[in-house]
C-alpha cells in the first residue's frame, strides 16, 4: 500500500508561501523553525539552521547589543519594523526590518519567541532613486560636482591607470578609491589602504615591501608587505605628500618597473597592483618647493580627481544626515526619526572643516545625548549647538544651494538655458520655474550662439 | 584543554579604553592573535563586536590572555587590535568592506567561526579550525560540496590561516 503523506498544517503552508522570513526560537535561543523565505534571505538552509543559536544563523547587527527578540522576551512588548542589517555568507550587508512576538502555551507560559524579517534591499534602492541621489559604493550625493565624479568611476574602474585623488580631510577620498576598485575587474581581489603619514619612516619600507628572513635582528621569517597583500588588487597610498625623498625614489621605481624588492631580499618581486594615490595637500606646490619629486608627480597624476569639501555641496547635508541617522539606528537598535528643522539649520550653517567625517561624528555625538526620537540643537556638539540659527536660515541655505547649482550649470553651458536644464537633470519648464522661485536674474546672452574666443577667455578669467 | 595563563611582564604596557593592556611585542617565536567574543562564544558579527580576547602564544603555550572592550566604529576596532600587536583575528561573520579594511591593516582574518570561545582558541592553537564543528551555519560547503561565497574556508595550518579577503569574494553583487 502506498504511504500516505500527512497534509501540511495551514500555518505551515502560510509560512512557506510568504516572502518575509520567519523563524522561532526556544528559551535557549536555538532555532526551532525556519521558513523558506528565511532560507532565501539569509542564504542558510533550514537543515543547517535548526537547533543552532539564532545569533549565529541570523548574524544581525542587533544581535549582540540590542536584540529585538530579547527585549520582547524580557518586557513582553513586541517590536515592530526595527531596521538593522544582517551579514550573509558572502559578506553582503542586507538591510532588513524586524518584528517580534512571544510564543506562549495555552496557559500563557512563554516558551520561546518568533521573529519576522523583511529584506529591504529593493526598498532602499527605490528610495535612493526617488530622492534623486546618486550613490556609488559608500559615496552618496545629489550634488552636481559629485555626480561628475561618479560618472568617471566606471571608466576609471575598467582601466588600470594610476589615479590621484585630491581633497580635504574627510571628503571621501578613500571611499572614492574603494568605489573605483569595487567597480572594476579587480573588485574580487584585495583593496589595501596605506596611510603614508601614519607609519614611521624607518618602518615604511618594510611595511610596504615586506621583509625577508634575516634582514635584521629579530626577522626570523619572511613577512609579506602591503604590496604583497594587495597582489592582484588595488593599493591606496593615502597622504602621499608625506613620503620622504628616499621613499619617493623607491616608490617611483616600483611604479616604473612594476616590481618591488622586500627588505633584505636580493630578487625583485613582480607587482600586479593598481595604485591610487590620495592627498590633502597641493602636490604641485610641493613639487615647486622641491618637497615632492616632479617625475613621481607625473607618474601618479595620470588622472586627477578632486573630492569637493562639504561646504561646497551643502545640498548633500540633509541627505548625509539622513544616511547617518539610518546607519546609527541600525547599529544601535534605536528609532531616531531624524533631525529637527532647527538642528538641520545648524548643520547647514556650519562650515565643516572636517567635512563628512565631522558631520558623522556630530551625529554620533547627538545619538549619545539624545534620548528621544528627534535630534534637537541641544544634542549637537559644540560649536554647532552654539549657533544662533533661526528656522528661516534653513530655507535660506537650501535656496542658496539651489541658486549656486543653477548658476554653476549656466556657466558650464555658456548661459544656454536648455543645456543647463539638461545638465541639472530637469525639464526646461522646471528650470525656469526654479529660476523664478529663487528670484535669479539670468545673464542677457542666452548662449545659443557659439561664444567667441574673447568671451570664453573673459569667462575663464572670472 | 586546560589553558595555562602566565602573567609575564615582558611587554610594554599601553592604556587603552581605560584598561591597562599588555601589548604583544611580537618577539621571536611569539604569535599574537585575538578572538571577538560575546556571551562566552565567538561574537556573531565582527562589524558590531564589542569585546575581544587578546592572546599571546609562544612555542605552543599560551603565555598571556586578556579581555578588552573594542572601540567604535568598526575600522577603529581593527586599528586598535593591530596597534596592540594582533596579527590574526578569529571572528564570526564579517562584511566584505570590513574584511577588505582588515587586509589593508595587514590583519589576517579567520572569519565565519562559531562556538565556545575557549574551544575556538584551543582549535586555533591545534590547527583544527578547518573542522566543521567551528563553522557558522551555511559555511560548511567545503565538506558538503556545496560551498559558495567567502565563508568557505580553504584550510588552516596553525599560524597560516588564509586571509579571507585575500582570497576574494565570489558571487554576483547585490
Amino acid at each position: 500500500m502506498a504511504k500516505r503523506t500527512e497534509p501540511a498544517a495551514p500555518t505551515e503552508i502560510i509560512l512557506e508561501s510568504i516572502s518575509d522570513g520567519v523563524f522561532t526560537v526556544d528559551l535557549d535561543w536555538r532555532i526551532t523553525s525556519f521558513n523558506r523565505a528565511a532560507e532565501e534571505i539569509t542564504g542558510i538552509s533550514r537543515d543547517e539552521a535548526m537547533g543552532r543559536l539564532c545569533s549565529e544563523v541570523f548574524r544581525a547587527s542587533l544581535c549582540e547589543g540590542a536584540c529585538a527578540l530579547r527585549r520582547t522576551m524580557e518586557d513582553g512588548v513586541p517590536v515592530v519594523n526595527q531596521p538593522c542589517f544582517i551579514v550573509d555568507g558572502e559578506g553582503r550587508r542586507i538591510p532588513i526590518s524586524i518584528s517580534t512576538a512571544l510564543l506562549r502555551t495555552a496557559s500563557g507560559e512563554v516558551v520561546g519567541g518568533a521573529e519576522t524579517f523583511r529584506d529591504l534591499t529593493v526598498v532602499e534602492e527605490l528610495r535612493r532613486e526617488l530622492e534623486g541621489r546618486f550613490q556609488i559604493g559608500d559615496l552618496i550625493s545629489r550634488s552636481v560636482s559629485m555626480r561628475r565624479l561618479f560618472e568617471l568611476v566606471p571608466a576609471l574602474a575598467e582601466s588600470d591607470c594610476t589615479v590621484l585623488i585630491e581633497g580635504e580631510t574627510g571628503t571621501g577620498k578613500e571611499l572614492l578609491a574603494r568605489a573605483i576598485h569595487g567597480a572594476g575587474p579587480r573588485r574580487l581581489r584585495p583593496f589595501v589602504a596605506v596611510n603614508c603619514a601614519a607609519i614611521p619612516e624607518t618602518l615604511l619600507e618594510a611595511e610596504l615591501f615586506g621583509v625577508r628572513a634575516g634582514a635584521f635582528t629579530g626577522a626570523d621569517r619572511d613577512r609579506a608587505g602591503r604590496f604583497g597583500a594587495a597582489e592582484g588588487g588595488t593599493m591606496l597610498l593615502d597622504e602621499i605628500g608625506e613620503l620622504s625623498p628616499a621613499m619617493q625614489v623607491k616608490l617611483l621605481r616600483v611604479l616604473q618597473e612594476r616590481a618591488y624588492q622586500p627588505l633584505g631580499g636580493a630578487v625583485a618581486v613582480p607587482a600586479d597592483v593598481r595604485v591610487i594615490a590620495a592627498t590633502n595637500q597641493d602636490l604641485r606646490r610641493l613639487v615647486r618647493d622641491g618637497l615632492f619629486r616632479e617625475d613621481l608627480f607625473y607618474r601618479i597624476n595620470v588622472v586627477r580627481l578632486e573630492t569637493p569639501p562639504l561646504r561646497r555641496r551643502r545640498e548633500d547635508i540633509p541627505l548625509l544626515a539622513d544616511h547617518f541617522v539610518t546607519a546609527l539606528n541600525c547599529r544601535q537598535g534605536r528609532r531616531v526619526t531624524g533631525v529637527s528643522a532647527e538642528a538641520m539649520a545648524l548643520l547647514m550653517a556650519h562650515d565643516w572643516p572636517g567635512n563628512v567625517r565631522e558631520l558623522e561624528n556630530a551625529l554620533e555625538h547627538a545619538f549619545v545625548v539624545c534620548r528621544g526620537q528627534r535630534i534637537e540643537p541641544r544634542h549637537l556638539p559644540e560649536p554647532l549647538s552654539g549657533y544662533q540659527a533661526r528656522p528661516k536660515d534653513f530655507a535660506g541655505k537650501i535656496r542658496e544651494a539651489g541658486s549656486e547649482a543653477i548658476l554653476d550649470a549656466l556657466r558650464r553651458n555658456h548661459n544656454n538655458r536648455q543645456a543647463a536644464a539638461r545638465d541639472l537633470g530637469m525639464h526646461r519648464a522646471t528650470f525656469f520655474r526654479k529660476v523664478k522661485e529663487l528670484g535669479l536674474v539670468l545673464p542677457a546672452s542666452d548662449g545659443r550662439r557659439r561664444p567667441r574666443a574673447t568671451t570664453v577667455a573673459r569667462q575663464r578669467r572670472q | 584543554m586546560c589553558l595555562i595563563i602566565l602573567k609575564i611582564n615582558i611587554f610594554t604596557v599601553k592604556p587603552w579604553c581605560g584598561i591597562e593592556l599588555a601589548r604583544c611585542a611580537g618577539m621571536m617565536g611569539q604569535e599574537c592573535f585575538a578572538v571577538t567574543v560575546w556571551g562566552g562564544r565567538v561574537s556573531p558579527v565582527l562589524d558590531v563586536s564589542t569585546r575581544a580576547i587578546l592572546l599571546t602564544v609562544e612555542d605552543g603555550h599560551l603565555i598571556h590572555r586578556v579581555e578588552v572592550k573594542l572601540p567604535e566604529p568598526a575600522t577603529a576596532k581593527l586599528a586598535a587590535l593591530v596597534d596592540h600587536g594582533v596579527r590574526t583575528l578569529l571572528c564570526g561573520a564579517v562584511s566584505r568592506t570590513l574584511a577588505q579594511q582588515a587586509a589593508s591593516f595587514g590583519l589576517q582574518l579567520v572569519p565565519f567561526l562559531a562556538g565556545d570561545m575557549n574551544d575556538v582558541i584551543a582549535g586555533h592553537m591545534a590547527g583544527r579550525l578547518r573542522s566543521p564543528e567551528f563553522a557558522m551555519p551555511g559555511c560548511r560547503g567545503r565538506w558538503r560540496g556545496r560551498g559558495r561565497g567567502p565563508c568557505r574556508r580553504r584550510g588552516h595550518d596553525s599560524g597560516k590561516e588564509s586571509n579571507h579577503a585575500q582570497r576574494g569574494w565570489k558571487g554576483s553583487t547585490r
